[in-house]
């Protein structure tokens, strides 16, 4: 299952906490948009590497929003990319 | 006034304009259909409401009682109506429900809680702003949504 670049930014984000989606967007600086971010979101969660729940509101309700956090398998594809980048970094090309 | 707050007294507006005199309590079921929140702060809402239904402007639900007086939802203000209902709708007709409720949903949230911020601090003309963007924004997270979703159908095909 291949993960894009910008699959793996939101991933990254997400691995500081759980956040909606306009706060990952606060949280990128800029590289993610507020058009986009929600078509991604729902994308990567399809994959399974993030999970969603709505929001709970300040009583018992719930609102619309829905919050985001990484997964097992996520934290696992996250770390798998990290290190096959640490190992690209390595190489040199003579 | 809380975005929740607008909410209720919006619920509470449209749902006597569609089905004229009702009593509290069903008002207040239905109310709590649409808008979940704490039962109590309805029950004060559809009170107040109903003690000065004759004061108050259908359409703007503007009153003049002071809020801590009656504890109620609606307090000196002026209760705009979300120009994005119609937003979710367009989703709703396009998309399947869980792309709908997951994408668009969301963004509708974001757009409405900006757009009623904006409305608190009477920023008429950046609320107007607002409003044409997200709508803009919107129509291209859907050109972004269809794009995603043929390329998904063409790779499963692709595959198979």
């Amino acid at each position: 299952m291949s993960v894009t670049k910008t699959e793996l930014l939101i991933m990254e984000l997400l691995v500081s906490g759980s956040a909606y989606g306009l706060e990952l967007v606060h949280r990128s600086e800029g590289k993610l948009k507020r058009g986009t971010v929600y078509v991604l979101l729902q994308r990567i969660e399809e994959k399974g590497f993030i999970k969603s729940q709505r929001q709970p509101r300040d009583g018992n309700s719930k609102s619309a929003r829905r919050t985001y956090f990484l997964t097992g398998a996520g934290a696992q594809a996250l770390s798998a990319y990290e290190e096959l980048w640490k190992n690209l970094e390595g190489i040199k090309l003579t | 006034m809380t975005y929740e707050e607008v909410k209720v007294s919006e619920a509470i507006e449209a749902i006597t304009s569609v089905y004229g005199d009702m009593d509290d309590e069903d008002l207040v079921d239905m109310v709590e259909h649409f808008v979940p929140t704490e039962r109590t702060k309805i029950e004060n809402t559809v009170k107040f409401y109903r003690d000065h239904e004759d004061h108050i402007d259908t359409l703007t639900f503007v009153q003049e009682e002071p809020l801590e007086e009656h504890g109620a939802l609606v307090g000196e203000v002026k209760i705009h109506r979300s120009p994005f209902p119609y937003l979710r709708a367009i989703s709703r007709f396009i998309f399947p429900a869980h792309i709908s409720i997951r994408v668009f949903d969301q963004l509708v949230e974001d757009a409405e809680e900006e757009y009623l911020e904006a409305l608190s601090k009477d920023r008429k003309w950046h609320a107007r702003w607002i409003r044409i963007r997200e709508s803009l924004r919107f129509c291209f997270t859907i050109v972004v949504q269809i794009k995603a979703s043929t390329l998904k159908i063409v790779w499963s095909l692709f595959r198979t």
